[in-house]
């Protein structure tokens, strides 16, 4: 059952990808949470005893074995996998295939105390109840001959999680069904008798949320230099990460808050150790995390308004403030966002914890959320060879340091993509890496760093700065033809690139030796991306588009009726332009063009005049026509409306809007194509406007509010910036003319992320980090089962139990 | 050579004093052969449960269709001591009985329950079933139980011959609506698409449109048009709140959608057709490599914009937020996972209201897991299964009566419809503890003679 994966490390850094595949039975089945627990071997038979599990620090020692216990919640059983022997046990011989032992129906959450474990509490939410369990039992071949619970502690409603107190005492128990946790007096439980849980109710208040102070020395650093690619890189730009005033930094607004429901619904715990111990309660409708005293779970204590409903959260230990710094002083708390599974990053205040708030950590997306490419279903926080009381520096002549070792405290985030991404929160090895001045690295091939706290770690270094992988190509009228240094194309129509200054944070990507810039990009490593970008003239605005326009003529008005909320995809007519604010960028558009895609129906006669007029001998002509407004009908049934400019017969090959209403006198497929200006878009960016429609008027605009560079359109002769890319474009092209300037982004840093499904499809459901080991498990539902990963010398796979 | 001729003509010779024109074996009235399909007469509470048996082994010359009475299931279940109660003869349930072409691989009742509609792949068509008060299936045609006759089989009608349009092949699922959900009058009658499987990029699946029960005018469905370029390997077809339809592809990590535009002021069926609304990629999850998605279901709830999606790889319900989605990605934010082989997804809103409490629903998924011989139950707000409904051995379709708390599953290896009581769950949900000293939903009845056939065992 155990499969040892190869020495090589098997990372997907950035889009890389293992080639092996294995597929093999499966004994367990949906696991969803492990714990573990240290045996001692030496007692004979059903004697074995499990015993604290700093017992199990040393894998040489033969007497003392670590064992992780996974629940099955598929099977309503926990399994016991021997990780000194890698062997999955099973718990009955007797019985073909793998037993593993039963403790009720969804056991979703399994707890062995550290220090004693004689006992193992599972949490069952379909049986609702929590199970005592002799921990003993797991090890035993012959459990069937023996009772399988000492007590089964029933609960008011189904329970899904479990924490327990620092001094080992409680057990409390998460009850979203009543707006309540249990706690359970482990003390009081015998053989024979098990107490009735406690039930604390938690509060509904929502107090304001707390703006984020930013700290006075961030903790960063990046080499060499400080620069990479000519461009200056966060950890001066933007290193205390408030958003918007670089030079002096303010307070970081916390988000106005969002409910998923009015009544508490406590999720997933964790213990924050002190004095006095705190429990913390993620919340799944309110935007609270809720606090409660530990030691007097009675007292409610205010709680931590993070914003949103949250599902999943993890602490660190006190940390350092700072790279240098050796005194742990500060702790962070991490919340997975129920509603659309991103992370949030908060610093947590020890003496009062409602004065914790959430911060800034992103520099693309949403500002106050942790950067992470999908959706996390579970995080934990990892520490391994660390100590708060005595943090191991690294030592400058350390060869050994880089990207893929891990030693410090670090977030882990299973993602719904299937991968571990890792999170920088203290790294011991950070002074050292690319050297301590960011000089004279001690590891050669480690001179690129770029390390930030809540930030992805970057997992791959680069020789050279973000830059383009081949030279940038602009294909006119079918043809392609590459932009030369100076920016010129040899195509008669093709235009040319014009030289530009890169704004702030950006990078020159080309040319590629140093001549004037022709197109700059975003040098952030965690804001910059891979990808391929394109820019087509008069291109079609991505989404304006559908198959219902209906043709009219309202009062002689050539109107058109479509089913697509035109102005939130960014389509302007004249009138709307004018209507905007001359600074605003979208002032210099030019009315956008409504384009009918649709052939001319059966059902208009083969004989009639529109008909000839459309289809001619030399090929069917393109209906479009000038937008003049664009808007949503307000007072309609949602219905959205573009007022187009009818065509004369003077113009050269003009179909008249009359014409074309007799040819499509029924529902007709459309879009609507940008008039005078290139379409830019990002293989990974999506096309982005600031269109929205007036809540009075209907009309449609932009909202002022989002950012100015948030713009699709590049006008000829006009720098355009969309905060990613910058370049500017000549003109000259004829309406009929088609052109795109398409270049990749590339040589952008990896970040350090843990391919655990090996193209097998992969749901994770939980991380744990043993510290007996200084090892992270990763628990999959689907193939992999449990995965044990090595975190140092450097991050790898060494196994997985299924 | 010669003796291999000679053994060829003595084969034939023989298999002609067989009968080579023989029509077959009436499957028998009352039997359940490999039910497949399942749906609720959509009065409320249901009078009726119709049942689709496809005869996939064609043991028999045809497949069927029977309608259950569903007050005496619940007598079934009620008188139940100790569950589950087998009942061979299905005399005191089923109401009416036809016969229909085999391999029915999809079926669906019109919004006002008057008729059923069919995907027949054997023969590919859309077959129709007039359904009356009493719970009676006629669909023409003669013997006991009648055979559907040609009248109530479609795909070849004048309005399709004229725009060149004919029905593909491979009809994989069925759905009907009112075309009061496309902003008509509720008079001008019912739309009903039908997904076509499509095999490669080039073969696309496809989408049919039939339009039916306009007023005053029930000659039955009438195809009027075929969108294609969706993608292959379809596998289902379900309407979102909104009147579109959504199409699962079990080959590929996207979700077709297709839209349905009726000319409002001509009022002419010929200038109606479907569109393909754009598909929908399931991006940031772990597929291994590629997409297998089975079903959808859509929230009920005005307030929630969640669209779940049954899928293979992984198997799991993924949850997605259409209101966080970008243009053109299915937005799923999370995935929760289910048992083997999901292959059918249902969702309810139950009354969970304790006992002189005040009124509660809760909103719950169904997911039939064909490999697994179970069906998971999953509470999409907690993200968590609350249930595991065990003792079947090839779950398919299914169809949830709320104001029963029961779940009638088709058993597809067996040939039986296994009657789930929810009560044990939901008096757990409603009251909190284990009232009864369990929680878990169980098979209270099982309808019909099991049968299992090795080779799907």
């Amino acid at each position: 059952m155990r499969r040892v994966i190869s020495a090589a490390i098997l990372l997907a850094v950035a889009g890389c990808d293992a080639d092996a595949v294995t597929v093999q039975t499966r004994a367990f089945e949906h696991p969803s949470d492990v714990a573990f627990v240290c045996f001692d071997l030496s007692p004979e038979g059903t004697d074995v005893m499990a015993v604290p599990l700093d017992n199990c620090a040393d894998e040489d020692d033969a007497r003392f074995a670590l064992h992780a216990l996974v629940t099955q919640k598929g099977r309503g059983e926990v399994a016991a996998v021997d990780l000194a022997e890698d062997e999955v046990l099973d718990s009955d011989e007797r019985v073909p295939g793998f037993t593993f032992v039963p403790v009720g129906e969804l056991p979703v959450d399994v707890v062995v105390p550290r220090a004693d474990p004689t006992r193992t509490y599972v949490a069952d939410l379909g049986s609702m109840d929590v199970r005592v369990v002799q921990t003993r039992q797991f090890r035993s071949r012959v459990s069937a001959t023996e009772p399988v619970g000492i007590a089964s502690i029933p609960m008011p409603v189904a329970p899904t999680d479990l924490a327990l107190s620092p001094d080992e005492q409680t057990l409390v128990v998460a009850l979203p069904d009543a707006g309540a946790i249990a706690t359970i007096d482990l003390g009081a439980i015998s053989d024979e008798t098990a107490p009735p849980p406690q039930i604390v109710m938690l509060g509904m208040d929502v107090p304001a949320g707390v703006a984020a102070e930013p700290p006075e020395t961030p903790y960063c650093k990046v080499c060499p230099s400080d620069r990479v690619g000519g461009a200056l890189v966060p950890c001066n730009e933007t290193a205390t990460g408030f958003p918007g005033t670089r030079e002096t930094p303010e307070p970081f607004p916390p988000r106005a808050p969002v409910f998923a429901g009015m009544t508490p619904r406590p999720a997933h715990m964790v213990v924050v150790p002190g004095t006095p111990p705190r429990l913390l309660v993620a919340d799944r409708a309110l935007p609270i995390v809720h606090v409660v005293n530990l030691d007097d779970p009675s007292v409610a204590e205010p709680p931590i308004v993070v914003g949103v409903p949250t599902e999943r959260l993890a602490i660190t230990p006190l940390v350092p403030a700072t790279i240098d710094a050796t005194e742990a002083t500060e702790r962070f708390l991490y919340a997975i966002d129920a509603t659309d599974g991103s992370v949030i990053a908060i610093r947590y205040d020890e003496a009062t914890p409602a004065n914790s708030a959430v911060l800034p950590a992103s520099v693309r997306g949403d500002d106050d959320r942790v950067g992470l490419s999908a959706p996390a279903r579970t995080i934990e926080v990892i520490t391994p060879a660390y100590d708060p009381a005595a943090p191991a520096l690294c030592d400058a002549a350390d060869a050994d340091v880089g990207p893929l070792r891990l030693r410090g405290v670090f977030l882990a985030a299973g993602l719904l993509d299937g991968s571990v991404a890792i999170v920088d929160v203290y790294d011991l090895d950070a002074r050292c890496r690319g050297g301590l001045l960011c000089e004279d690295p001690a590891n050669a091939d480690d001179q690129q760093v770029f390390i930030q706290r809540h930030r992805p770690r970057i997992g791959t270094t680069v020789t050279e700065g973000i830059s383009l992988v081949t030279t940038p190509t602009v294909t006119a009228n079918g043809t392609s033809y590459p932009v030369e240094s100076d920016g010129e194309t040899e195509g008669e129509i093709a235009p040319n690139l014009i030289g530009l200054t890169c704004a702030p944070g950006q990078a020159q990507v080309y040319p590629f030796d140093g001549e004037a810039p022709l197109v700059c990009a975003l040098a952030d490593p965690w804001g910059a991306r891979p990808e391929t970008w394109t820019a087509s003239w008069q291109g079609a605005i991505p989404g304006a588009q559908g198959g219902r326009a209906r043709l009219s003529l309202e009062e002689g008005t050539p109107t058109v009726t479509v089913e697509t909320a035109v102005c939130e995809r960014g389509v302007l007519g004249a009138e709307n332009i004018a209507a905007l604010p001359s600074e605003a960028p979208e002032a210099a558009y030019q009315p956008d063009l409504f384009v009918i895609t649709g052939e001319v129906p059966p059902s208009v006669p083969e004989d009639a005049a529109c008909r000839s007029a459309i289809e001619t001998e030399e090929g069917s002509v393109t209906l479009d026509f000038p937008i003049v407004r664009s808007e949503r009908v307000v007072d309609g049934d949602g219905e959205h409306v573009l007022v187009v400019q009818d065509r004369t017969r003077a113009e050269l090959g003009a179909v008249t809007f009359a014409q074309a209403l007799e040819c499509f006198p029924e529902l007709v497929s459309w879009e609507v194509r940008v008039q005078g200006a290139y379409t830019v878009v990002g293989s990974r960016t999506a096309y982005q406007e600031r269109g929205v429609a007036n809540e009075a008027t209907g009309l449609c605009t932009v909202d002022a509010s989002l950012p100015p560079e948030r713009v699709g359109r590049a006008v000829p002769n006009t720098v355009f910036d969309n905060g990613i890319v910058r370049f500017e474009i000549t003109g000259g092209l004829a309406r009929e003319d088609e052109a795109q300037l398409s270049f990749e982004i590339g040589q952008v840093p990896g970040e350090l992320v843990i391919a655990i499904g090996d193209r097998l499809p992969t749901v994770l459901s939980h991380i744990a980090f043993n510290s007996a080991n200084d090892r992270m498990y990763v628990v999959d539902t689907q193939f992999s089962g449990l995965v044990e990963v090595e975190l140092e010398p450097v991050v790898r796979i060494l196994s997985s139990f299924d | 050579m010669r003796g291999a001729m000679a053994w060829v003509l003595g084969a034939v010779g023989l298999l002609w004093a067989c009968g080579v024109d023989n029509p077959g074996v009436d499957p028998p009235a009352g039997r359940l052969n490999f039910p497949v399909s399942v749906t609720l007469s959509p009065d409320g509470p249901p009078s009726f449960l119709f049942v689709a048996s496809s005869n996939f082994d064609l043991r028999y010359n045809a497949g069927s269709v029977q309608s259950y009475a569903l007050d005496e299931v619940q007598r079934a279940v009620d008188g139940c001591a100790a569950p589950p109660c087998s009942f061979d003869d299905l005399d005191q349930f089923v109401v009416s009985e036809v016969l229909v072409g085999s391999h029915a691989a999809g079926m669906d009742i019109s919004p006002d329950g008057d008729r059923l509609y069919l995907a027949v792949r054997s023969e590919t068509n859309l077959t129709f079933i007039d359904v009356d008060e009493t719970g009676t299936l006629s669909c023409g045609g003669s013997g006991n139980p009648p055979r559907c006759g040609d009248r109530f089989r479609r795909g070849d009608e004048a309005i399709a011959n004229e725009r060149g349009v004919s029905l593909p092949a491979d009809p994989v699922g069925v759905v009907a609506g009112s075309l009061a959900l496309l902003g008509r009058d509720p008079a001008d009658g019912d739309y009903v698409l039908m997904a076509h499987r499509g095999t490669t990029s080039q073969n696309t699946g496809r989408v049919s449109l039939f339009l039916d029960q306009a007023e005053g005018a029930n000659d039955g469905p009438t195809l009027v048009h075929v969108v294609s370029g969706l993608p292959e390997g379809l596998v289902n077809v379900q309407l979102d709140p909104r009147g579109f339809a959504w199409v699962p592809s079990g080959s590929i990590a996207r979700i077709g959608r297709v839209g349905v535009a009726i000319d409002a002021e001509t009022n002419d069926l010929v200038r109606s057709f479907a569109y393909d609304l754009g598909t929908l990629a399931i991006l940031g999850v772990d597929n291994g490599g590629r997409g297998d998605t089975r079903d959808v279901a859509f929230d009920p709830r005005p307030e929630v914009d969640r669209v779940y999606v049954l899928s293979r790889r992984p198997e799991a319900i993924l949850i997605a937020d259409r209101e966080l989605a970008e243009a053109g990605d299915l937005g799923v934010v999370d995935a929760v996972p289910i048992g083997y082989g999901p292959s059918r997804l249902e969702i309810a809103q139950i009354d969970v209201t304790p006992e002189g409490g005040e009124p509660r629903t809760r909103t719950l998924l169904f997911a039939s897991c064909f490999d697994s011989r179970d069906v998971w139950v999953v509470d999409p707000d907690l993200g968590e299964v609350v249930s595991v409904i065990r003792g079947m051995s090839g779950p398919f379709e299914l169809a949830v009566d709320p104001a029963r708390d029961l779940v009638y599953v088709a058993d597809f290896r067996s040939s039986v419809i296994r009657v789930v009581d929810l009560a044990p769950m939901l008096e757990c949900l409603r009251e909190g503890g284990m009232p009864d000293g369990s929680c878990d939903a169980e098979v209270a009845v099982v309808l019909g003679e099991p049968r299992p056939v090795g080779e799907l065992l």
